[in-house]
C-alpha cells in the first residue's frame, strides 16, 4: 500500500515538480467515500471504481483551480512553497469537512472479503490478500500505462524537458491535470483498500502520507522502480518489525534507515531521473 | 527587453529561407516568436491566412510549424525510439506514427541500431539526426531550424544540409537561422540578414553572395 501512495506522490513530484500535501487527504477521502457508497448499498467493487472516478476528477479540479494559477513559477522554490501551503490548506479543509459530516470517532469498515486463511501459525485475512492483489495489479497497470501509452510517454517527456514537450504539441496543463487525477485516484484506492483493515477517522491520511514521503525519498525521487522497491522494503520492515517491536521503535528504525541511506546515497536507493 | 525592433519577413511555401547575421542579432528570437516560445509585443505572424502570433507552442505545432531549437532539447532519458514517438504526439501525427517512424529511419539509417538507447548517450551528430527526425514526426508543413549545424564537424554539416534539402523536396517549407553565411547562401532560395534586431538586407541567395556588404561582414574568412 505504501507503494501505491508513494507512486502517486512521486508522480506529482516528478512530473509537476510539486509536493502534494493533500495526498494523505486523498487517501482519507477515498476511504470515506467508498465507505459511504458501500453503506448506501452499492456493491463494493462498483463503489471502489466510482470512488476512483470521483477522486480522479477531484484531483483534476484541485490541479486546475489551486495549483495551476501558480504555474508560471514552475521550477522555482516559491512555486513549491506555494503548492505546499495550498495543498496543506486543502488537506486541513477536507479533514475538517469530513469531521463535520461524519464525526471524529473511529469507524470500522466491514471487510468486503471477510474470512481468514490460516497458514500454519499465521492468520491472514482475506481482506489483506484481496487488497494486496489489487494493489499489485494497479501498480503494474500504472507502470504499463506510463511506459506504453501516448499519455504515459507524454508524462515522461514532460518531466524531462517541459519546453520541448510543448513543442511536440503537448498541452502541459492537460498532462498536469491528468497526473494529479491519477495520483488522487491511486491514493483513494489505497485508502479504500485499507479501510477495513485499520478503521477510518478523519486524520487517517497523515500516516500514509508520511510513509509515502519516506518511501519516495528512500527510493529516489525520479525512479519508478526505486519507489516500488523502497515501498516493498518499508512495508516489509514495518510488518515484520511489529511482531517484535512497538510502534515507536518502528518509526525510529524506519527514519534511522532513511537517514543512513541518504548519507550514503543522497539520491535515494535508485534515484536518478524520471524513467 | 525588446530583442526585435520591427522586422518583416515573408517565407514562400516550399522555399528554403535563411536568416543570417551575427549572434545576438535576433535570429533565434525570430524563430522562437514564430514557434510561440516568445511573446510578440507588436505585429503579427500569419500562416495560411491565419493569425498565429502568440499562440502557445503546442498550438503552433498543431498548425503545422515545428521548431528545432538551438539547444536541441532531447528527452535525455527516453530512448531514441521514444524521442521519435514523442515527436508524433499531436493527435493527427500520432495515427501516422509508425509510417513516419519508417520514413525517419530511412532518412537516418544510423538511428535504427540506436533506437533503444537512451538519447543522452548519443554523439553530437547522432543527436542532431535524432532531433531532425523527431521534428519530422509531427508532419510539419514548415520546419524552423535554429543553427542546425552549430558545433558539428564539416562532414556532418554537409550531411545536415543534404538532409535539409531532401526535406525541402518533400514540400516542407524551411526557415533556418544560420550564423555562418558562407555555408548556407549557396543553397537557399532567399535570405534575410538580421542585425541588432532589424533586417539589414534581404534577397536571393545568389544576390546576397555578390553583395559587397555581405561579403565584407560575413564572407570574409
Amino acid at each position: 500500500m505504501y507503494v501505491m501512495m508513494a507512486l502517486g506522490f512521486s508522480l506529482i513530484w516528478g512530473i509537476s515538480g510539486m509536493f502534494n500535501f493533500a495526498h494523505g487527504a486523498m487517501y482519507m477521502l477515498g476511504a470515506y467515500i467508498s465507505y459511504s457508497l458501500i453503506t448506501w448499498g452499492l456493491n463494493p467493487s462498483l463503489a471502489i471504481l466510482s470512488m476512483m472516478l470521483i477522486m480522479f476528477f477531484l484531483g483534476v479540479l484541485i490541479e486546475k483551480f489551486c495549483i495551476r494559477p501558480f504555474g508560471q513559477y514552475r521550477g522555482t522554490m516559491s512555486y513549491v512553497m506555494n503548492c505546499v501551503i495550498v495543498t496543506l490548506a486543502l488537506a486541513i479543509a477536507f479533514e475538517t469537512a469530513i469531521l463535520l459530516i461524519y464525526g471524529g470517532e473511529f469507524k470500522t469498515v466491514n471487510p468486503f472479503a471477510p474470512g481468514v486463511i490460516v497458514l500454519g501459525p499465521f492468520q491472514i485475512s482475506n481482506q489483506m490478500i484481496y487488497s494486496f492483489l489489487i494493489g499489485v495489479l494497479s501498480i503494474v497497470a500504472i507502470g504499463l500505462f506510463i511506459k506504453y501509452t501516448r499519455i504515459g510517454l507524454a508524462m515522461r517527456a514532460l518531466a524531462q524537458e517541459p519546453t520541448a514537450a510543448s513543442m511536440m504539441g503537448l498541452n502541459p496543463d492537460a498532462i498536469y491535470s491528468i497526473t494529479f487525477g491519477i495520483s488522487s485516484a491511486l491514493a483513494g484506492l489505497a485508502g479504500a483498500l485499507l479501510a477495513p483493515v485499520y478503521s477510518i477517522y478523519p486524520s487517517v491520511g497523515w500516516v500514509s502520507f508520511l510513509y509515502a514521503f519516506i518511501v519516495v525519498i528512500l527510493g529516489g525521487l525520479g525512479s519508478m522502480t526505486g519507489v516500488i522497491a523502497a515501498g516493498f522494503l518499508v512495508g516489509i520492515i514495518r510488518n515484520v518489525g511489529t511482531i517484535w517491536l512497538s510502534g515507536q521503535w518502528m518509526m525510529a528504525i524506519i527514519f534511522g534507515s532513511l537517514i543512513l541511506v541518504l548519507l550514503v546515497r543522497p539520491r535515494g536507493l535508485f534515484g536518478t531521473r524520471v524513467g | 527587453m525588446e530583442a526585435l525592433h520591427g522586422i518583416s519577413l515573408n517565407v514562400d511555401q516550399g522555399s528554403l529561407t535563411a536568416i543570417i547575421g551575427h549572434n545576438g542579432g535576433g535570429k533565434s528570437t525570430t524563430l522562437k516568436a514564430t514557434a510561440g516560445l516568445v511573446k510578440v509585443q507588436r505585429g503579427t505572424i500569419h500562416f495560411k491566412n491565419r493569425q498565429i502570433s502568440n499562440m502557445a507552442p503546442h498550438e503552433v505545432v498543431v498548425e503545422g510549424i515545428s521548431l528545432i531549437p538551438a539547444d536541441r532539447k532531447l528527452f535525455p532519458y527516453l530512448s531514441v525510439r521514444d524521442n521519435l514517438r514523442m515527436g508524433a504526439f499531436s493527435k493527427q501525427a500520432w495515427t501516422q506514427r509508425n509510417r513516419n517512424l519508417e520514413m525517419v529511419f530511412e532518412l537516418f539509417p544510423k538511428l535504427v541500431q540506436l533506437q533503444n538507447k537512451e538519447s543522452r548517450t548519443l554523439s553530437g551528430g547522432e543527436q542532431q539526426m535524432l532531433i531532425i527526425g523527431r521534428a519530422l514526426m509531427s508532419e510539419p508543413e514548415v520546419l524552423l531550424l535554429d543553427e542546425p549545424t552549430a558545433g558539428l564537424a564539416p562532414l556532418l554539416v554537409n550531411k545536415v544540409f543534404e538532409v535539409i534539402q531532401d526535406i525541402q523536396k518533400k514540400n516542407v517549407t524551411i526557415l533556418m537561422a544560420e550564423q555562418s553565411a558562407a555555408k548556407i547562401l549557396g543553397i537557399v532560395d532567399k535570405a534575410y540578414v538580421i542585425e541588432n534586431g532589424q533586417i539589414a538586407l534581404e534577397g536571393s541567395g545568389e544576390e546576397l553572395t555578390h553583395n559587397p556588404l555581405v561579403i565584407e561582414a560575413y564572407l570574409r574568412v
